[in-house]
């Protein structure tokens, strides 16, 4: 197809009223292998290939999306959409321009060669192998996605972009006495295979099975309300869940979240301070441009306890009457874009990390996070915990499985009286309306006066 | 599609056979807020899967790309994946069953009637809420969506399968207030007919599900029966289910491992997969083309037999169950419509009979906070203290503890009622002896 190919496509769009046409082409490719005790068991490639298709009136929107790229199958799946609007045309586009990406945070980085994924993952299961002869299975993999799509809007624009994913996963597993647990690590990047040496991967690997051996000993944790220490990276799921998703227009603009209208206000201590940012350079959660074309920004949410910004997508800022700030996602083509997080995490703080343990006399360090979730309208949540130590009188004690942390988001934002200065951020994906998207989490060392932790150890004595 | 040209490149490049999997589903869906249609969407999604063997080994690729043009690039790459394969075992694509149990339950009707009459019924279900309590403050979201699908099995043996289905599902979501609480709250009823659907059904479940959650507070930490709903037995009858993966058990990690023909659960407790039954999860050959069959996988408390998949069920010279499914390159070990054999008491007579116990309507957080090899959970639930044969109060923010393969054994009522849910399981609610609650 040529340049009048999609401008007539984007003008049929526009036939009935719609104010805004949209097509997403993606052509990305993925390559993953794994490995299961020292054996590689799978090697795949995974093609996605498609163009989504998207009309906005104002503040409705049609969305679709197909495999099929020829000029009429197009013009009869945007002519479908644009039936479900039943005035006369608003706008027309005449003419596309190429646009240059405003900012460089990502560059295109070549597929890994195959073999030296294969020897990474072998030297990392057999460094967790090796930790201990209680290491009964080790799984590891690598996963490469090369995401490439060109956007052409009725705005006149065409916007092209490319990044390359990697990240690399390990679980060990270790069993006594019919008893099995693990540990897991999970880095990622926008830096190709060099990031997975510079992280130690290998060592990670070795920490994961130090972690399921320890873990086979830990006692039950005990339930009540106590003092909860929650680890920095990881940590921030926490408030990723419980308080970035609540922070997202798709729930702000409908007064869905706890925090709509709250813009200007104390939502949280003053310790907490709280950024959204996409423009950290090869970090996994950072883009040039959001997947509607946009720039990726660097977003202050809280500012010292007070609510200063949302994260704001196209069509839910219209409702708002804010515009859009750069952080508008989909996994790909067959999701419609909404507004998601990039790299979101609570700014470090003055404390040190001793200063927090050492200041709780009896209670939770929950240093790293299993997953959890959250209700967006109420802000309940839970959270498990994959590692998680008892504080007795300023220090950090026994060792304790099975932890869950739950209470409700806007409460523990009022609730954090401390915050450290060992900022980290962490890997993840993470799932909601429009896929699942990569995004880091991260945060300092903190501690939440009061949190209702479950367990089945009893009460905390 | 003519596959016939990929064959022959396949065998000209050296690979034994190879196979395509694919599936193509069209939906729609249309979404309503305040009255209006907020957004539709129109979707053609097209996945397909080829596997080709070298050397033994499988190679994947997973590509919506079917054009000849793409066909070496497609080769290529099975070639570099299968080449660094070292797992032992022998890869198989099969020949084919000596007898498929084929049916068709594809509703035509449901793709036939006109979209507009669907719409109108989601102004309604949003009227009918509006007009129903007060305390109603915000209709979130009332949608309706369909799927009609084609799933498709070819390879270079020469087997050729296909299966159609359809599905709708009407859902409503809402938002209730009350004093400075709010809850929310939705219900979903999905069905391949559509003279199946109640809007005043929909309407109720969905008004309780919110309401009922008003004013809930936690209760004392101990140890109290246990009634599972449906949804909450599900979540973690799914992880009891995935113990009896024959791939976990070869590999030494499901609890289950030694389990083969002793009791995992109470005597009550009989456990059927049922592809063939007629709904909409309706399967008559599992993705590597092999026929399925009804099951009983635990009969009375005793686990009858494990599920196996091709390569599996070849590593014990016994033939596969017919549970080979996967997605992404990997064929492992699923299942089609679950089903628990109901008791002979109502989930209300069972109320009646507990003295001091916890409705579960909802469990959170099942990826992280329950381990599926060692069972044990603690989990964040809703629901109800039940006292004295009645429901007292809404519980809200408490966890329960325990662990899986206890809790099995442990199950002491079935109720007569069950309800069929969104991934095909049919189950009724299900008494559990105690199990430890951490409330205030």
């Amino acid at each position: 197809m040529n340049k009048k190919d999609y401008l007539d496509i984007l003008n049929a769009g526009l036939a009935t009223g719609a104010d805004f046409a949209e097509l997403y082409f993606e052509d990305s490719k993925g390559k993953g292998i794994s490995l299961i005790n020292g054996k590689i068991e799978t090697a795949t490639t995974n093609e996605t290939y498609g163009v989504g298709v998207r009309l906005l009136r104002g503040v409705k929107s049609v969305y679709g999306y197909a495999s099929n790229l020829s000029k009429t199958n197009l013009l009869t799946l945007i002519s479908s959409l644009a039936a479900a609007f039943n005035d006369t045309r608003a706008a027309t586009v005449e003419e596309l321009t190429l646009r240059k990406n405003s900012c460089q945070i990502t560059k295109k980085v070549p597929f890994a060669k195959i073999n030296e994924k294969v020897a990474l993952l072998k030297a990392a299961s057999e460094a967790a192998k090796n930790e201990s002869p209680l290491i009964v299975r080790v799984d590891a993999s690598i996963n490469e996605n090369n995401k490439v799509f060109t956007i052409y809007n009725s705005n006149g624009e065409i916007i092209k972009d490319e990044r390359t994913y990697i990240r690399a996963f390990v679980i060990a597993m270790a069993s006594k006495d019919g008893k099995l647990e693990q540990g897991y690590a999970g880095p990622g990047s926008l830096k190709g295979l060099s990031f997975l040496e510079e992280k130690d991967f290998v060592n990670l690997a070795k920490e994961a099975a130090r972690l399921a051996v320890l873990n086979l000993d830990a006692k039950e944790c005990p339930s009540g309300v106590m003092p909860v220490v929650i680890g920095n990276a990881f940590g921030g799921l926490l408030f990723h869940e419980a308080c970035g998703h609540p922070l997202e227009a798709s729930s702000v603009s409908k007064g869905h979240s706890v925090f709509t209208g709250k813009l200007g206000e104390r939502i949280a201590s003053e310790v907490v301070s709280a950024v959204d940012d996409a423009t950290i350079a090869d970090e996994w959660g950072s883009y040039n441009v959001d997947d509607t074309g946009m720039a990726g920004e660097r977003t202050q949410l809280i500012e010292n306890g007070i609510l200063t910004n949302y994260l704001i997508d196209d069509l839910n800022g219209r409702r708002m009457n804010q515009k859009a700030n750069g952080s508008t996602r989909r996994q790909n083509f067959k999701y419609e874009p909404t507004s998601r997080m990039s790299n979101t995490y609570i700014d470090k703080g003055h404390s040190s990390v001793s200063e927090v343990i050492g200041a709780t006399k009896l209670g939770l360090y929950a240093k790293s996070l299993g997953g959890g979730s959250v209700n967006p309208a109420t802000g309940d949540f839970n959270f498990s915990c994959s590692e998680a130590y008892i504080i007795r009188d300023g220090k950090i004690a026994e060792l304790v499985k099975g932890a869950t942390l739950v209470g409700n988001g806007a409460k523990i934002l009022l609730d954090i009286d401390m915050v450290a200065n060992d900022l980290e951020l962490s890997q993840g994906m993470c799932g909601a309306a429009s896929g699942s998207i990569p995004v880091c989490v991260g945060q300092p060392t903190l501690r939440v006066k009061q949190m209702t932790v479950g367990g089945r150890g009893g009460e905390l004595k | 599609m003519n596959f016939k040209k990929l064959f022959e490149l396949a065998k000209a490049s050296g690979l034994e056979a190879i196979e395509i999997t694919s599936s193509t589903a069209k939906s729609t869906s249309v979404e309503l807020y305040h009255g209006e249609i907020e957004s539709q969407q129109i979707e053609e999604d097209t996945t397909t899967q080829v596997r080709g063997i070298l050397n033994g080994k499988f190679g994947v690729i997973s590509t919506p790309k079917l054009e000849t043009a793409h066909f070496k690039s497609i080769i290529n790459d099975i070639k570099e994946n299968a080449a660094v394969i070292e797992k032992p075992e022998k890869a198989i694509i099969f020949k084919g069953s000596p007898k498929y149990r084929k049916r068709t339950f594809y509703n035509q009707r449901l793709v036939d009637t006109p979209i507009g009459e669907k719409i109108a019924k989601l102004y309604e279900i949003e009227k009918q809420l509006k007009d129903l309590d007060p305390r109603i403050t915000e209709i979130m979201s009332v949608a309706y969506a369909e799927s009609s699908f084609v799933t498709g099995i070819n390879n270079s043996y020469g087997l050729k399968l296909s299966a159609k289905g359809a599905y709708y599902y009407y859902s409503a979501y809402i938002m209730v207030k009350e004093n400075d609480e709010v809850k929310t709250g939705g219900e979903i009823f999905l069905s391949d007919d559509l003279e199946k659907f109640d809007i005043t059904d929909l309407v109720r479940k969905t008004a309780e599900d919110a309401l009922s959650k008003l004013g809930g507070t936690q209760c004392e930490s101990k140890k109290y029966p246990i009634l599972l709903n449906p949804d909450s037995f599900a979540a973690l009858l799914g992880a009891f289910i995935a113990s009896t993966s024959s791939e976990e058990v070869q590999r030494n990690s499901s609890a289950l491992k030694d389990m083969l023909n002793q009791e995992v659960a109470s005597k009550i407790v009989t456990i059927e997969e049922r592809p063939l039954v007629n709904n909409f999860n309706y399967r008559y050959f599992d993705d590597e083309g092999v026929a399925t069959y009804n099951k009983r996988i635990v009969d009375k408390g005793i686990l009858k037999t494990f599920l196996y998949n091709l390569e599996t069920a070849a590593k014990e010279g016994r033939e596969t169950t017919g549970n080979g499914y996967g997605k992404g390159g990997k064929v492992g070990i699923g299942y089609q419509n679950l089903y628990v054999k109901p008791g002979k008491k109502t989930k209300d007579q069972i109320i009646t009979t507990i003295k001091e116990g916890i409705l579960i309507n909802e469990l959170q957080g099942l990826h992280a906070g329950l381990d599926e090899r060692s069972g044990d959970f603690s989990l964040q639930t809703n629901g109800f203290l039940i006292k004295d044969g009645k429901i007292d109060r809404p519980l809200s923010l408490i966890t329960v503890a325990g662990n899986l393969f206890q809790l099995m054994k442990d199950i002491r009522v079935l109720s007569k009622d069950n309800k069929l849910l969104l991934n095909g399981m049919e189950l009724p609610y299900a008494l559990i002896k105690n199990l430890a609650v951490s409330g205030k």
